[in-house]
C-alpha cells in the first residue's frame, strides 16, 4: 500500500518535474514579469480535475478509472476510451523519455547518439516498473527532501545576480498576459488525472483532498518561485528566447571561488525525479492496459511499452526543433482533452444517469 | 508378507549379544566406539555401556556410571532399566530409548548408552565432555564500551551467554537439527509477545522446507532462509555479539544460532540496523549521533567516490574548482590509461590487497601491506603509471568501506562500486545518475521475510528517524519502527 504523504510528494514531483522544462519560458513569453502570477492559474486546472478524480473516487471507491468507466459510458465505450486513456499515458511516458534524453544530451553528452542514452532510460524503466509502484513511492518519499534543498541552494547561489527592479512595473503584459501563460502549462497541473488510477491502492483518510489540494499549493510556489529567479538573474527578454532556461540558471549558480559551475550537481537529483516521472506514467499505462484487457500477470506488457516508445520518440521527434515546436503547440490542447475536457464530459454524463449509474452499482 | 512380520528392524531386542551385533554393524570401521562390558552388582546380569571416548568425559562416566553399576543393587535380582533409571544412575539428563538410529545418533553426540541383559531398551545418558575454545573477546565486531564476550563454537553455551542478558520466561529456546548427514543442532531464539508470529512461522517453514546435507555453520543456512530473494543487500544480520543478540531480541527479532558456528543470525533485517554499532547506545548520544551520521556518510562515500572521481575527471571538467585544475592535468600528463580503466585497475588491485592480507597469516599478512602501500601507492605514482589523486580515491574508497565494520552491507557496496564505475566509465554523470536510481530502487523494493528493508527511512515518520538517522536519548526510543508497518 501507498501513503497519502508519499502520493503528495509524489504529485509535486510529477508536475515540477518536467512543468520546469517549458514552463517558465511561456509563462515569461506570455506575461513578461508577472510570469510568476501564472503557475498559480495553471494551479486551478489542476483543482479542478482533483475534484473531479475524487468525485468519482467517492462514488465508486475501490474502482480504477478504467474499471468504472463501463458504468459511465457502457462496456464497449468504455474499452475504446480506456484503451484511449492507455495510449494517452503512454505518451506521455514517451514524451518523459524524450525530454530527458534531449536533456542529457544538450547537458552531459552533447557527442553520444541519442539511441544509446534512450536504451540506458529504457532500461531503467523497465527495471523499475518490474520492482513495483510501492517501490517507486517509497523512492519519492526517499528522495523528496531534495527538492526543496535544490530550490534554497538556487536561491542562495543566486541572491547576489537578482536584479529587483525587472519585476517593475508589475504585470507589464496584464492580467490577459497571466492567463494566457497560465493556459499552456496547464497541462502538467492536469497530470493529476493519474490519480484516478493511484487513489485505489492509497490508505486514504478524510483529510486526503485538502492535502492534495495543497500539494498543488505547493508545486506551483516551488515553480513560481523559480520564475522569479530566472526574471531577476536572466530578465524577461533573455528568459523567453533561450531553451532550457532553468539549466541556464544553474550554470550561474555559485559559492564562493571553490564551487562553480555546478550545474552538473543540479542535474542529477532533476534527472532523477524525471525518471520518477517516466515511472509513473509506464506504470499507469501497464495496471491501465491490464485492466481494460482483463490481464492478471501484466508486468511483462512494460517492455513492448518501452521498446515502442524508444522508437516513436526518435520517429516523431527526430530533433529538439521538433519536440519544443510540439510540446508548445500541440501538446497542451491534446493533453487538456484527456485531462481536462473527457472528465468533465463524464461528470455531465453521471449527473444526467446518476440514478440509473446508482442501482447498477449496488448489484 | 511384511504385514505378517511383527519384527522391527530398527528395534532393540531383549538379548543384549544380539543388541551387541546391531551396534556393531552400525559402527562397522568406527575404531573410537568404546564397548564397555559390565556385571551388575551381585547378579549374574550384564551390562555394555558404548561411548565414543573422544566426546564424553571419563571421570563423569566413571564416577556416575561405572561405580554405581559395579556396586549395584541390593539383592542379586536382575533389574530393568526402567529400574536402572530410577534407583542406580546418579546422572541428571538420562533418557530411555528403543530404537537402533536413536542410540546411535545419542552416540555420535557424546552420550553414553547403556544396554543390560533381558530388556529391549536402553538408557542414554549425557556425559559429553569434550574440547572447546572458551569465551573470548569479539575479534571481528570490536566495541570500546560494553560486553566484550563472543560467541564460542559450542551451541549450549552460547544459549547460555544469551540467558545470562536476558533473565526472562519469555525468552524462547527451540532446539531443532539440520542437514540429512551432519545432523547439526541449531537453536531458534524468540520473545514469546514481541516476535512477529508470522515471521516465525516464515523462519520455521523456510529451515523445515530446504535439504541439506551438511550444515557447517549458520552462514549456509541464510542461503535457505532468504527464499530466492536476490540481491548483493544483506537481508538477514550476523553477529557474535551476545549483547548485540540479546537487545535484537528486545526489539523482536528471530534469532538461530547453529552448532560449531560463533555467528548468530538475526532476522528480519533493516537497512539501519547495519549501521547501528553496540557504543551507539552505551556512550553519550550527541556525540554517536554524529558518528552515525558519519557511518551513513561512509556507506553512500564507499559506494560512489570511485565512480564521481572518474565522472569528474573524465567528462565534467568543469565541476572540478578552478585552483585544482593545473595540479590534476599535470598529474594527468603521461599517464597512459584512462582514467576509469585506471581506477578500476587499482580498485581490483586493492581487492587483491585485502584479499591476500586476511587468508595470509598474520606475520606475512604485514609485509603484504608493506608491500601494498609501498609498491603499488608510492613506486606507481613515481613511475607516472597511476595518478597520485587515483591512489587517494581508491584508498579513501578503502577505509570508507571499512567503518563499516565486519558486517554483510560493506561487501555489498563493495560489489556495486564496480558495475557502478563502469557504467559512469561510459556514460559520464549520466550513466551515474542511472546506477544510483536502479541501486536505490532496488533497495526500496526489497523486503526482509515482508519487512520493508529501508524501513525508517523510506516509510518513515519522526519517531523511527530518532533511532535510525539519529540517536536520540533513550526514554525516546520505547517503539520498534517495522513492528507497526502493515505486513502482507
Amino acid at each position: 500500500m501507498i501513503s497519502v504523504k508519499q502520493l503528495n510528494y509524489l504529485t509535486v514531483i510529477v508536475i515540477f518535474s518536467t512543468g520546469i522544462l517549458y514552463l517558465p519560458s511561456i509563462a515569461i513569453s506570455q506575461a513578461g514579469n508577472g510570469g510568476w502570477i501564472s503557475p498559480f492559474m495553471s494551479m486551478s486546472v489542476g483543482m479542478i480535475v482533483l475534484f473531479i478524480v475524487f468525485f468519482f473516487y467517492h462514488r465508486f471507491a475501490p474502482k480504477t478509472l478504467t474499471e468504472y468507466l463501463p458504468l459511465l459510458v457502457g462496456k464497449w465505450g468504455a474499452k475504446i476510451l480506456g484503451l484511449l486513456y492507455v495510449f494517452f499515458f503512454w505518451t506521455v511516458g514517451l514524451k518523459v523519455i524524450r525530454e530527458i534524453t534531449g536533456i542529457v544530451r544538450i547537458t552531459l553528452l552533447p557527442n553520444t547518439p541519442l539511441i544509446v542514452i534512450c536504451f540506458m532510460i529504457a532500461l531503467t524503466v523497465i527495471y523499475g516498473v518490474y520492482c513495483g509502484i510501492e517501490a517507486l513511492a517509497r523512492l519519492v518519499e526517499l528522495l523528496a527532501l531534495i527538492l526543496p534543498a535544490m530550490i534554497i541552494a538556487l536561491m542562495a547561489g543566486l541572491m547576489g545576480f537578482i536584479h529587483w527592479d525587472a519585476f517593475l512595473p508589475l504585470m507589464e503584459f496584464g492580467w490577459q498576459g497571466v492567463i494566457r501563460g497560465a493556459f499552456m502549462p496547464s497541462s502538467w497541473f492536469g497530470e493529476v488525472i493519474v490519480l484516478a488510477y493511484l487513489l485505489p491502492i492509497v490508505t486514504m483518510n478524510k483529510s486526503s483532498l485538502p492535502r492534495f489540494l495543497l500539494s498543488l499549493v505547493v508545486t506551483a510556489f516551488l515553480l513560481s518561485s523559480l520564475v522569479i529567479l530566472i526574471i531577476g538573474v536572466l530578465g524577461v527578454s533573455e528568459a523567453a528566447r533561450i531553451q532550457l532556461t532553468v539549466y541556464e540558471l544553474m550554470r550561474y549558480v555559485q559559492f564562493g571561488a571553490f564551487l562553480q559551475h555546478i550545474d552538473a550537481l543540479f542535474l542529477l537529483p532533476w534527472l532523477m525525479f524525471m525518471f520518477l516521472k517516466a515511472l509513473l506514467f509506464f506504470h499507469v499505462t501497464v495496471i491501465g492496459f491490464s485492466q481494460s484487457m482483463g490481464l492478471v500477470h501484466s508486468q511483462f506488457t512494460i517492455i513492448p511499452f518501452v521498446l515502442l516508445s524508444m522508437v516513436f520518440s526518435h520517429w516523431i521527434f527526430p530533433d529538439e526543433f521538433t519536440l519544443n515546436q510540439f510540446l508548445k503547440i500541440i501538446w497542451p490542447n491534446y493533453a487538456l482533452f484527456f485531462e481536462l475536457v473527457i472528465p468533465i464530459v463524464l461528470l455531465l454524463l453521471y449527473w444526467t444517469r446518476r440514478h440509473k449509474i446508482q442501482s447498477m452499482s449496488l448489484t | 508378507m511384511k504385514k505378517n512380520t511383527p519384527y522391527d528392524h530398527d528395534q532393540l531386542v531383549t538379548h543384549l549379544q544380539i543388541n551387541e551385533l546391531l551396534i556393531k554393524n552400525k559402527f562397522v570401521h568406527c575404531d573410537d566406539v568404546s564397548y564397555r562390558w559390565v556385571q551388575i552388582g551381585q547378579s549374574q546380569q550384564q551390562g555394555m555401556l558404548v561411548f565414543i571416548s573422544n566426546l564424553v568425559k571419563k571421570d563423569l562416566l566413571d564416577a556416575t556410571i561405572l561405580r554405581e553399576l559395579l556396586s549395584g543393587m541390593q539383592g542379586d535380582e536382575p533389574c530393568t532399566i526402567a529400574q536402572l533409571q530410577k534407583r542406580l544412575i546418579s546422572a541428571s539428563d538420562v533418557r530411555v530409548a528403543s530404537k537402533i538410529t536413536e542410540v546411535a545418533t545419542d552416540i555420535l553426540s557424546g552420550r553414553a548408552v547403556l544396554f543390560v541383559d533381558h530388556d529391549q531398551h536402553a538408557l542414554s545418558i549425557d556425559v559429553l565432555g569434550w574440547e572447546h575454545r572458551g569465551v573470548e573477546k569479539s575479534e571481528n565486531e570490536v566495541s570500546i564500551r560494553g560486553s566484550q564476550q563472543a560467541f564460542t563454537e559450542n551451541l549450549m553455551n552460547n544459549v547460555a551467554l544469551v540467558r545470562r542478558f536476558i533473565r526472562d520466561t519469555r525468552l524462547k529456546v527451540e532446539n531443532n537439527i539440520i542437514g540429512e548427514v551432519t545432523k547439526t543442532p541449531y537453536v531458534i531464539l524468540y520473545m514469546a509477545g514481541i516476535v512477529d508470529e508470522n515471521i516465525l512461522q516464515q523462519v520455521k517453514i523456510n529451515l523445515k522446507s530446504s535439504k541439506m546435507d551438511g550444515v557447517f555453520d549458520s552462514g549456509l543456512l541464510v542461503e535457505k532462509l532468504r527464499n530466492a530473494v536476490k540481491t548483493p543487500f544483506p537481508i538477514i544480520n550476523r553477529t557474535e555479539r551476545p549483547d548485540r543478540v540479546a537487545s535484537l531480541l528486545l526489539e523482536g527479532r528471530v534469532i538461530i544460532l547453529v552448532d560449531n558456528s560463533p555467528v548468530a543470525l538475526s532476522m528480519p533485517a533493516l537497512l539501519v540496523e547495519f549501521l547501528q554499532a553496540p557504543e551507539d547506545y552505551y556512550e553519550n548520544f550527541w556525540l554517536q549521533s554524529g558518528i552515525r551520521l558519519l557511518r551513513y556518510l561512509s556507506l553512500a562515500m564507499s559506494l560512489t567516490v570511485p565512480s564521481l572521481y572518474v565522472a569528474l575527471v573524465g567528462y565534467h571538467h568543469e565541476l572540478i574548482p578552478a585552483s585544482m585544475m593545473p595540479s590534476l592535468m599535470s598529474q594527468r600528463e603521461g599517464i597512459p590509461l584512462p582514467t576509469m580503466v585506471e581506477v578500476l585497475i587499482m580498485e581490483i588491485v586493492f581487492e587483491i590487497l585485502r584479499e591476500a592480507g586476511l587468508r595470509l597469516p598474520r606475520p606475512i599478512g604485514q609485509a603484504v601491506s608493506i608491500v601494498g602501500a609501498l609498491v603499488i601507492g608510492q613506486a606507481a605514482v613515481q613511475a607516472k603509471l597511476v595518478m597520485a589523486t587515483t591512489v587517494i580515491v581508491v584508498a579513501t574508497t578503502g577505509i570508507t568501506s571499512f567503518t563499516l565494520s565486519g558486517v554483510g552491507i560493506a561487501s555489498a557496496t563493495r560489489f556495486l562500486r564496480f558495475p557502478l564505475l563502469l557504467i559512469t566509465g561510459f556514460l559520464g554523470l549520466f550513466g551515474f545518475t542511472i546506477g544510483i536510481f536502479m541501486i536505490m530502487i532496488h533497495l526500496v523494493s526489497l523486503r526482509s521475510f515482508g519487512v520493508i528493508y529501508t524501513g525508517a527511512l523510506a516509510p518513515r515518520t519522526w519517531r523511527d528517524l530518532k533511532d535510525s538517522l539519529f540517536r536520540t536519548p533513550h526514554q525516546n526510543r520505547a517503539h520498534v519502527p517495522w513492528r507497526n508497518q502493515n505486513m502482507d
